[in-house]
């Protein structure tokens, strides 16, 4: 969370002059906007399920407490351990500190948006260990020294032509290994699999934690969550708080939404689910080879939980957004996100989400614009399969920015002297006669091309009406009498 | 780290008891929710789990016994050109004595052991990396998805349905499952038989690049169910 | 459900009176509107009130994070509409009533004097098009109109109040017109409110977006319920050169009136009672 957000009207500008990335992110989240409404309508329980899952995460949210400790325990008789980050920065100490516990020096990992949230691989590159990404978006980000722009589909912005340049340039590809696209994957998968080997450690994130059975859930198409949390001795898992399910049978419901909500496949390719680290000396050896009990799988199995600021939500207006499983539907239904990108928002988690998201976690001080980037059109509300309300807590957070003075003192004027008039029909219908007067003056044929003052915005893309010579309720009243 | 512990559960505690429930909660837990009503005698899940893998760019063979099931699991191996396989211990594979047959026909079988310590552990991985074809029977497979379900154990390594380019999956049509909550009803025990249970449906696949779908990223591209 | 909706279509027996929310904009810009709603509503029999002293229910206060001013206004509102629970309001648009239905009581919840009074309010709010098919049961008003019409479903009244089936069946309704299906229909069309002031670049590059579709549908008339999408649309058709006439739903539903005398087969679906 680097970017200054001073420059949020800038980036927008930036990626409102971008004609690719617009195109790039059009063609991308329609198609899955598309796919996923195909998949509800071929998904006869959809409304049902749907209400069952926001039902789970709720009741899950407000009995956090009682599910986590118990989700620890569980883990912890299996043979994991759990340890607990209240900032970014324990986060990322106890990620090094496990990474130096077992000697590690070299990492892949998996998806993990809350390790883009506490900016994990820079600290461990300072603690000396090398990190690989091995989902395929993730890798080309990391090649390119760039930020996801989307939560499911992190390269949305870049195009094939810039990801071939890429390769050659880090990967001394050659013409044949960028002619299309599967020569470009089995590149990126040749060095990812040496790297896989390789790795002492892998670090995932986690789709769902289970309190009962002390499980983590870890969905990838790719494969690479499976390897990452495999080949490893060891295995660290990055996960909010919030992530938890009560049950096996609750993650079968979250499950059966959030493939469908993210990519429109009713279940990801992978759903990978583990419980505790490889268990040792139950039956025989594998081939007759090595001591008895399970033949691979990690040594060592670490979950880190991670607030970071959620904790504050709880029992607030904003409690509800920790319901989110990052599906990234509300992305790709969003038309501000679909005209803009990830990137303008300048936030880890972008779109409709990460409005709420990050000024919720990060504080609106830094962050206040970003509930303005909405035009409260309810896509994002309608889409979610766990109906989280994200424009009720924009407009939480447009009252609060208002609360704590952030609010441009133009728009503060505006609102004041429109309930100043408002609530005194006499003086409105001045007001309105005022300025009926005033736009019928600028107006030519009954609209202005160009508005004075902050108005001008309006004009700069569209012409105003003039108000009418006499409003609907004189005219009413003419009538009556 | 004990601190830590304590005072993120402790926000947590003070969290919840804050505010009124939040929108849409319950005190109790909601419960599991009817189990979704789909077919369930053999056949129409077969037929189920055949569309719904096809769709995928998985493929079903569907043979009658155990010889047809093993003499179809030898054909795939040989129709890759392979001759070790990386494969579970006999004794989890459906056909009875199928390793003996396939090593038989002149197959060499590796089994999934991977050592705990670093060194030998990235050894045997290397060595494991030419294998062409993984072999695995399953704990389940569900029809309306699918998907094939797998649990870890001894005998029974993660790596041959992942490191290898080619799966292959030996399945009983008594192992189907209409749907995912089905199985999670039938086996609520799951997680005690292995450390990880793994839902696999059809192929590895990325869309990263331009939505282009490509099949095979780091998992296996081909997927073949032998079904019977 | 949890897919927000406006009021049921329940209500004891058919209404004999209403009273117009006509909202500012319609009062201050588009006035024909509001007479459109009124003939509308008086050909089906109904006695419309316009309760004096209307000004703006506060939504763009509320959207705009200014709740302090919002309450005031809606306590104004209430005051102006009065205790009136046997006679539904009606309101043409969908973003209004959005407001009036769901917003003002949530904001006046605490508020001793006029948490009840907003949920009554609330409780007899309609929105025009839902007003006539759930309320009245009614989808043909006997409307004759022309064109090739396009039919944009604005956001509020679409996802806010659930008013997808009912506009689009007093559409068909309609004799003489040809409806043009508009693709991404139920894409914003960036206005926003003060969005489009705020970030009006972002809200002028869906504007273009919208707009482009609609010249793609074909139509020569753009149609839509609420008056402050309309007026952003049209500004921008105007800007673009476009001949495309933009109008508000009443004022097709409005056309053409046939006068009572000659009524026949219109007429008497336009009377027909709610079963």
């Amino acid at each position: 969370m680097s970017a200054a957000p001073a420059t949020f009207y800038r980036r927008v500008e930036a990626a409102l002059g971008n004609p690719t990335l617009q195109a790039a992110v059009r063609l991308s989240t329609g198609r899955m906007v598309a796919n996923r409404q195909a998949a509800m309508a071929a998904f006869p329980e959809a409304e049902s399920v749907r209400d069952r899952a926001r039902a789970i995460r709720a009741h899950t949210i407000a009995h956090l407490d009682r599910y986590l400790r118990q989700f620890e325990a569980n883990v912890v008789a299996r043979g994991g351990r759990v340890h607990w980050a209240a900032t970014a920065a324990d986060a990322v100490r106890l990620v090094t500190e496990i990474a130096r516990e077992h000697g590690v020096r070299t990492a892949v990992k998996s998806k993990s948006m809350v390790s883009e949230e506490i900016d994990l691989n820079a600290a461990l590159a300072q603690a000396g260990v090398e990190v690989l990404e091995s989902d395929l978006g993730e890798f080309i980000v990391q090649l390119a020294n760039d930020h996801p722009s989307h939560i499911v589909m992190p390269i949305i912005h870049k195009s094939r032509a810039e990801i071939a340049r890429l390769f050659r340039d880090r990967l001394q590809a050659t013409d044949e290994d960028v002619s299309d696209v599967p020569q470009m994957t089995r590149l990126a998968r040749r060095v990812l699999r040496a790297g896989f080997l390789h790795a002492d450690m892998g670090i995932s994130g986690g789709n769902f934690g289970v309190a009962a059975t002390g499980s983590l859930c870890i969905t990838t198409n790719e494969g690479n969550g499976r390897l990452t949390t495999t080949l490893p001795r060891v295995h660290v898992a990055l996960m909010g708080i919030e992530r938890l399910v009560p049950t096996f049978d609750d993650l079968a419901v979250m499950l059966q939404v959030l493939g469908r909500s993210a990519t429109g496949q009713k279940l990801t390719v992978y759903t990978n689910i583990i419980s505790g680290p490889r268990r040792h000396g139950q039956g025989p050896g594998a081939g007759g080879q090595g001591p008895g009990g399970e033949s691979d799988g990690p040594e060592h199995f670490h979950v880190v939980l991670v607030d970071n600021g959620r904790s504050s939500l709880l029992g607030g207006e904003l409690a509800e957004i920790l319901y989110c499983i990052r599906c990234g539907a509300c992305l790709n239904a969003c038309p501000v996100y679909q005209q803009l990108g990830g990137h303008a928002y300048g936030s880890v988690y972008p779109g409709p989400v990460g409005a709420v998201l990050t000024p919720a976690l990060r504080g609106l001080y830094e962050w206040h614009d970003l509930p303005q980037a909405s035009s409260l059109c309810g896509a994002c509300r309608e889409i979610c399969p766990v109906r989280i309300d994200i424009p009720r807590m924009l407009l939480e957070l447009r009252s609060e920015t208002t609360r704590i003075g952030y609010t441009p003192w133009w728009v503060s004027l505006g609102l004041s002297t429109l309930a100043t008039l408002a609530t005194r029909p006499r003086l409105f219908r001045r007001a309105q006669a005022l300025a009926s007067w005033a736009t019928r003056r600028l107006a030519t044929d009954g609209w202005i091309r160009r508005m004075p003052g902050h108005l001008a915005r309006w004009t700069d893309a569209r012409d105003f009406p003039a108000f009418a010579p006499q409003t609907f309720q004189q005219q009413w009243e003419a009538r009556r009498k | 780290m004990k601190d830590d512990r304590y005072n993120v559960l402790a926000a947590i505690a003070r969290g919840v008891s804050r505010g009124p429930l939040p929108p849409g909660a319950l005190r109790d837990h909601p419960g599991a929710g009817p189990l979704p009503d789909r077919p369930s005698d053999p056949e129409s899940m077969a037929d189920s789990f055949t569309r719904e893998l096809t769709a995928l760019k998985g493929t079903v063979h569907r043979a009658d016994d155990d010889a047809g099931a093993a003499n179809q699991v030898l054909e795939l191996i040989r129709a890759h050109g392979a001759t070790r396989v990386l494969a579970w211990d006999d004794e989890w594979l459906a056909p009875p004595r199928v390793g003996a047959f396939l090593r038989d026909a002149g197959i060499t079988l590796e089994p999934c052991w991977l050592p705990p310590d670093r060194d030998a552990r990235t050894a045997r991985l290397e060595a494991l990396d030419d294998i062409v074809v993984g072999l695995t029977g399953a704990y389940g497979a569900l029809a309306d998805t699918g998907s094939l379900a797998l649990v870890s154990g001894p005998g029974r390594g993660r790596i041959a349905s992942l490191l290898p380019p080619v799966h292959i999956a030996v399945v009983r049509l008594s192992q189907l499952y209409p749907s995912l909550p089905h199985f999670m009803a039938a086996n609520p025990g799951v997680a005690d038989d292995g450390s990880n249970l793994v839902f696999i449906t059809g192929p590895s696949r990325t869309g990263d690049i331009e939505l282009t779908l490509t099949l095979g990223v780091h998992g296996p591209g081909e997927v073949h169910v032998v079904l019977y | 459900m949890s897919e927000r909706t406006g009021n049921s279509g329940k209500w004891p027996s058919r209404p004999t009176r209403v009273q117009l929310l006509v909202t500012c904009l319609v009062d201050s810009i588009a006035p024909r509107v509001g007479f459109a709603v009124v003939e509308v509503l008086e050909r089906l029999g109904l006695e419309v009130e316009v309760p004096a002293g209307q000004t703006c229910c506060g939504q763009p206060a509320f959207n705009s994070g200014g709740w302090d001013e919002a309450r005031a206004m809606a306590r104004h509102l209430i005051d102006v509409f009065g205790d009136r629970p046997d006679v539904p309001v009606v309101v043409p648009s969908g973003s209004c009533g959005d407001m009036v239905i769901h917003q003002a009581p949530a904001l006046l919840e605490n508020d001793p004097q006029y948490a009840d009074r907003a949920r009554a309010l609330a409780a007899r709010t309609f929105e025009f098009t839902q007003f006539l098919v759930d309320v009245l049961g009614v989808t043909d008003v006997g409307a004759v109109s022309e064109g090739k019409i396009a039919y944009h479903p604005a956001c509020h009244g679409l996802r806010g109040l659930g008013a997808a089936t009912q506009p689009l069946a007093l559409l068909g309704a309609v004799r003489n017109v040809e409806t043009c299906p508009l693709p991404e229909a139920e894409t914003c069309c960036g206005f926003g409110g003060l969005f489009a002031v705020k970030l009006s670049d972002v809200s002028a590059s869906l504007l273009q977006r919208k707009l482009a579709n609609v010249e793609a549908s074909g139509a020569d008339t753009l149609v839509a319920t609420d008056i402050s999408c309309l007026m952003h649309m049209e500004g921008g058709l105007r800007r673009r050169g476009s001949t495309i006439r933009v109008r508000h739903l009443a004022e097709v539903l409005a056309d053409r009136l046939t006068p009572a005398g000659q009524q026949t087969a219109p007429d008497a679906a336009a009377t027909e009672e709610r079963s």
